[in-house]
This record gives C-alpha cells, sequence and structure tokens, in this order.
C-alpha cells in the first residue's frame, strides 16, 4: 500500500486525575484514555473511529492533531515524526489537518459573520494574496458546501443560520486551506435527522472532490458503517477491533463489536436476531481491569467457561485476514463459516 | 375503554411574534399495558403533546381539547389543586435530560422517597423506605446504592433513577421524553429492556418521545409520526415501518441506516418545516414532499385508515390490503 498520510503507533494519552483517584500510597492514579493505540488512515480514506463515552476516540484524535500531548508512541505524517514538533513547524502542519466539531451553535463565534469565519483560517496561515482574491475563496467555498448564491450568506450571523446551515459554515471553514485530513467529531449528532444526512452526504461529496483523508469519530455504529471505508472500534482506551466497514458490521470478529452490532437499533421492528445486551457499563479508565480489558462483561469467555487467559494476558491485535484484525484471545471460536447470521 | 383518550388537542403559544400553533388538532388513543412511540423531529408538537396532559406547559401555551381524559376521568375539568394530585400519582413523567438535573447534595435514595412523602403523605415513613429500595431493585439499582450521590451514578444509572422516581407513586400512565437520547447504544438497549420490562409487569401505559425511529421501531408496540404540529401517520409498529404510507414517514424511515439491509445512503429530506406562525394550508409536508400533487397545497389531508388501525393524513396514501 501507498505511505500512509499519518500513521500512530502505540499511542498513549494520560489525564491527571482528581483527588478521588489515587492509589494506596497516596500517589494519583492518571486516567488513562488511550492506551496503546495504533492506526494508519491513507491518503483519500474515510476511517470511523467508533466508541461508547469513555472509550477514548477523541482523545485519539486530539492527540493525532497534537492539541493534547501524548505520553507516549509516534505519530508520523507521510514518513515525518511529528510527535514533538513545535512552532512554525506545527502550525504549518495545522494547515493540513483541520477539526469539524459536533456543535455548530458553540464552534462558531457568535460576533463574526459568515465572511470572517472562513476568511480567518485564510488570514492566519496567509492564504489569498488581497483581499479581493480571499473574497472569491470565501464564496468559493459557500458554493461548494451548499450555501448558495454565497452573497447571501456572508454577511450573516450564526444565529441567523439554521443548525444544518451553521455545520455547512464549520465544514467551509475547515476546508478553506485545502486540508489533507479532516477530523470530524460527531459532527451530526446535534442535527435533525432530516438534515443530518445532507450534511453527511456533502463531506462524503467534498472527500470524492478534493481526495482528503477523513477521520471520523462518532459513537454511532449504523453511521460509521454507510460512511467510512474502515471502522475501528474502541474501548476502554484500545482499538479492539479494526477492519472494513461491511466486514465489521456483518462479520464482527471481537466479541463486544459482536455485542454492540446486535443491540444497534434499526428501523424494523420486525428484524430477527439475537441481541446481546451486555449487564453493566465500561469500568474507569483509572481502574482498567488485567489481561483483556474487557473480561469483566465478556459474554464469550463465559461461555468458554472462563478461561484463565482472558484475565491474566493483554491480547494484541492481531489479523483475522488482510485486513480485519481483533484483539481477542478466542477470535476464531466465534468465526464458523455458518457466521452468516448478520447479514439476513 | 382506552386508558388515555386525547381528541382534537390543540396547542397555542403566544410569542412576541404571533401565536405558533405548535399542535394542530391531535387525537391519540392509549391502552393499559401499551407502549406509544410519539415521533418526529423537532419542533413537530410530539413534546407539547404528551406535556399538555399533566399540565406542565408554560403559561403562554393555549391548549384546547375536545376530551382529553385518563381512564375515564376528565383531565380537562379538573381544578389546579385536583391536577396536582394527578401529577405523579396518575401521570408521571421523565424529562429530557433530567437525569442531568438529579439534586447532587441529596442521596439518590432520598430523591426517590420524595414524591411519595410530598404525594402520598399518609405512607409511614417505614413504608416509604421499604417502597423505594424495592422500586430501585424494580429499574436494576441495587437497594444499597441508594445512599449514593449523583454524581457516583453512570449517565444510565442516573436514567434508571430517574424512572424510579417516575414510578414512586405508582401512576397508571408514564411520558418518557427522549429517555436514551444521550445514552450510549448499550446503556440504550438496557433501559428500553428495562421499560418494557415495567411495562409488563406493571401494566403501565407508556408514551416514549422520540425523534430517532429505529428506537421507536424497536421498543414500541404502536407509533404516531408527527409533522409541523399534525399527526401525518399511526398505527402499529409493523404495518407503520413495514409499509409506511405516508411520503413523510418514508423519507424519515429511509434517513437512518440499518444494518441488516442494504449499505445505501440516503439523502436527507430537503427544505425546511413550515413556519407554524402562519395557518398551514393544505399538508404541512407539501413544499417538501416528492409526490405532492397540486391538491396538497390547497386541500387539507385528513388522517384515514390505510389498513386497520393504520391511519395517514395523505391525500395520495393508498390503502393496503
Amino acid at each position: 500500500m501507498n505511505q500512509p498520510l499519518i500513521s500512530v503507533t502505540g499511542l498513549r494519552v494520560e489525564y491527571r486525575a482528581s483527588r478521588s483517584t489515587r492509589d494506596a500510597n497516596g500517589h494519583p492514579r492518571p486516567v488513562r484514555a488511550v492506551d496503546g493505540v495504533s492506526l494508519e488512515v491513507h491518503p483519500g480514506e474515510v476511517v470511523a473511529l467508533v466508541g461508547e463515552s469513555g472509550s477514548g476516540k477523541t482523545s485519539v484524535a486530539q492527540a493525532l492533531l497534537r492539541l493534547v500531548e501524548p505520553v507516549g508512541g509516534r505519530i508520523v505524517h507521510r514518513g515525518r515524526d511529528i510527535t514533538t514538533l513545535r512552532g512554525r513547524d506545527l502550525r504549518d502542519l495545522r494547515r493540513s489537518f483541520q477539526l469539524i466539531f459536533q456543535d455548530p451553535y458553540e464552534s462558531l463565534d457568535p460576533r463574526q459573520t459568515v465572511a470572517e469565519i472562513i476568511t480567518e483560517p485564510l488570514l492566519i496561515h496567509e492564504v489569498g494574496g488581497s483581499a479581493l482574491e480571499r473574497e472569491q475563496i470565501v464564496a468559493a467555498s459557500l458554493t461548494s458546501v451548499g450555501l448558495t448564491p454565497p452573497g447571501e450568506f456572508t454577511g450573516r450571523f450564526p444565529h441567523q443560520l439554521s443548525g444544518g446551515q451553521r455545520q455547512r459554515v464549520s465544514i467551509a471553514a475547515a476546508m478553506v486551506l485545502q486540508p489533507e485530513l479532516v477530523v470530524a467529531d460527531e459532527p451530526v449528532s446535534m442535527l435533525d435527522v432530516s438534515v443530518r444526512a445532507g450534511i453527511l452526504k456533502l463531506m462524503l461529496d467534498l472527500r470524492a472532490q478534493r481526495d482528503f483523508a477523513f477521520l471520523f469519530i462518532t459513537h454511532d455504529l449504523s453511521l460509521a458503517w454507510v460512511l467510512a471505508d474502515r471502522i475501528a472500534v474502541m474501548y476502554l482506551g484500545r482499538i479492539v477491533e479494526i477492519g472494513p466497514s461491511d466486514e465489521v458490521i456483518r462479520r464482527p470478529i471481537h466479541p463486544y463489536t459482536r455485542a454492540l452490532v446486535s443491540v444497534v437499533p434499526v428501523p424494523r421492528p420486525k428484524v430477527e436476531r439475537e441481541q446481546v445486551v451486555l449487564s453493566g457499563e465500561t469500568p474507569s479508565p483509572v481502574a482498567v481491569p488485567t489481561g483483556c480489558r474487557f473480561h469483566p462483561r465478556c459474554p464469550l469467555r463465559r461461555e468458554l467457561g472462563d478461561p484463565q487467559i482472558c484475565q491474566q494476558v493483554d491480547p494484541i491485535l492481531e489479523p483475522a485476514d488482510a485486513t480485519h484484525s481483533a484483539a481477542c484471545h478466542f477470535p476464531s471460536h466465534r468465526r464458523p463459516k455458518e457466521d452468516s447470521d448478520a447479514s439476513h | 375503554m382506552a386508558l388515555l383518550e386525547i381528541d382534537q388537542l390543540s396547542v397555542r403559544f403566544a410569542t412576541s411574534v404571533g401565536d405558533v400553533l405548535a399542535v394542530d388538532r391531535v387525537s391519540l388513543r392509549l391502552e393499559r399495558g401499551e407502549l406509544l412511540g410519539l415521533a418526529g423531529e423537532s419542533g413537530c408538537g410530539k413534546t407539547t403533546t404528551a406535556l399538555a396532559l399533566p399540565r406542565l406547559l408554560p403559561p403562554t401555551a393555549r391548549v384546547d381539547a375536545t376530551r382529553m381524559a385518563l381512564d375515564g376521568r376528565d383531565l380537562l375539568a379538573l381544578t389546579e389543586v385536583e391536577m396536582e394530585d394527578v401529577r405523579w400519582r396518575e401521570i408521571a413523567v421523565v424529562f429530557q435530560g433530567a437525569m442531568n438535573a438529579l439534586n447532587p447534595v441529596m442521596s439518590i435514595s432520598d430523591q426517590v422517597l420524595e414524591p411519595i412523602q410530598v404525594h402520598e403523605p399518609a405512607t409511614s415513613g417505614r413504608e416509604a423506605r421499604a417502597r423505594v429500595d424495592h422500586l430501585l431493585e424494580q429499574v436494576g439499582i441495587p437497594a444499597r446504592r441508594g445512599r449514593e450521590y449523583p454524581h457516583e451514578f453512570s449517565g444510565g444509572m442516573r436514567q434508571r433513577a430517574m424512572i424510579a422516581m417516575a414510578l414512586a407513586c405508582r401512576p397508571k400512565l408514564l411520558i418518557a421524553d427522549e429517555p436514551v437520547t444521550a445514552l450510549d447504544v448499550m446503556v440504550q438497549a438496557q433501559i428500553l429492556g428495562l421499560l418494557r420490562g415495567l411495562r409488563d409487569e406493571l401494566g403501565l401505559g407508556m408514551i416514549l418521545i422520540s425523534h430517532d425511529l429505529s428506537v421507536i421501531a424497536q421498543a414500541c408496540d404502536r407509533t404516531t409520526i408527527m409533522y409541523a404540529g399534525r399527526i401525518a401517520e399511526t398505527g402499529g409498529v409493523e404495518a407503520v415501518f413495514e409499509a409506511p404510507a405516508h411520503p413523510y414517514t418514508r423519507a424519515l424511515i429511509e434517513a437512518f441506516p440499518d444494518i441488516t439491509g442494504d449499505r445505501v445512503f440516503v439523502d436527507g429530506i430537503p427544505g425546511v418545516p413550515p413556519d407554524l406562525r402562519t395557518p398551514i394550508v393544505g399538508c404541512g409536508f407539501a413544499e417538501r414532499c416528492p409526490i405532492r400533487v397540486d391538491r396538497c397545497r390547497t386541500e387539507e389531508p385528513l388522517l384515514r385508515p390505510v389498513g386497520g388501525d393504520h391511519l395517514a393524513a395523505c391525500h395520495l396514501a393508498e390503502v393496503s390490503r
């Protein structure tokens, strides 16, 4: 395969914990938000990072964009180590990486007009020689996100826009510097369903035209499935399964993914499928279970008669085939050929 | 007799820019032990419809109805004092996001206890405490954890506590507004399973309000889809989801990916809902409708049967056999 656009290896992100989480000796225990994540994103690829709250998906993205400092691991951009990049070099790098936030009501400055919001990145990165040129760039970028005619939107303030239009403005501002990688953190979870699909379609269309890579962070497995080329499922700071979207949904390997897929609500009342509702909740990242971090909730472990290895040995991501990997000691156990129940 | 009967409910809000007709002649029936999903997008009137029942709308709301009755009791005729008695004891509400509004300095048990003390003052302290423990266990919270405070509870556990509180005075009708919206998918499945279990166990009538049609499809017996203050379609979930008769319902269902089906990406619904400050002429969905005809802009489509108790408000809806 070509050189990845960005590759992270062994990424670790920790946050200092509050008073209540000291160990026996009174030392504060860190919150291990990301605990050894390796991931590659190739040019033009859409990768979805899926996980429940607290799984570390947002922290991975923030570390990747160098918005938080990782405590371990390496981030490599087109062959160059950017883990500790600083100053001017980091600023230049940020031109190629853009972020779209969840809430378009909070991410736009209420005192800036649409034109000012989109012009700001141009000024910061000194793009567009003259004011006139910048005006043209703004108009073109508004058109590209479907806000036409652009003249009708340039003078408006965020409060004069609908939620969908605001998110289009955020996208225009993120795209105006022609980035190589766009990270979108739950970009549609605040929007109504009828608006949501239009925004996602827009992002995919833009990707097709401009060939940037897209890291989509979401808790919504079915959205990830329709949108992404590959899905990485996170649990408690780790990627537990990664592979082509359709593979991960149709033939999940890891028992956690299998359970998640089985409970994703579908808009069909009669669909027959066996739901695996896990009891309890994801443990705190302050006290990660020993061995496989999923073992206390794992239905497969119980089914197999509680093998010791699950509590003792931390499983690593191992390929099941060329493109699909999972971190489970018993991956093949649940993957016999009759495993077509998920597809129909 | 149905547990809940609503006929021709309309709600107007007085605003600085004129009256907004948020709910327009809505009629509903709910049986005991039935879970009704009230669905639609923001502003469609689903929450306003439900909150009109226990009179929990702001004072700017003007409510008209020809009938609103719970278990045969006329809700429209009640005085404010009588209505206070109905809230909690007859109709309980789990408000949207309320799990984030638990009192941070009061233990979970004490908060579940409060409605019992207020609405059933004759209950002895010991009896009330025992009921709280039972309620907590019933919603899947170990009774000993009742001593804890909201910050020690996860989102899912706090939502369970809210449900226990709503059930404290043994209501006949439970209204749950977006009860799983901010929760993770696994916790969602747990809470929906809990609500269905309680419905069976207690024979409650339940109204689940949600914008998420896949949640409605999975959890409810019947559904009512609203658009621009009116009912677009209503019926059993199987009928509505397998053979949607209203073009809005069809478009909305298609906007939700179905991982058991084909991997297709559908567009949203172009356009925006109508401004409810001006009266809707004809069908409220006409401007966004892919199959509208001239008549849709002039003549209001009334709800009519398309098969059994499956009704749709569309001139072009076909009757299925």
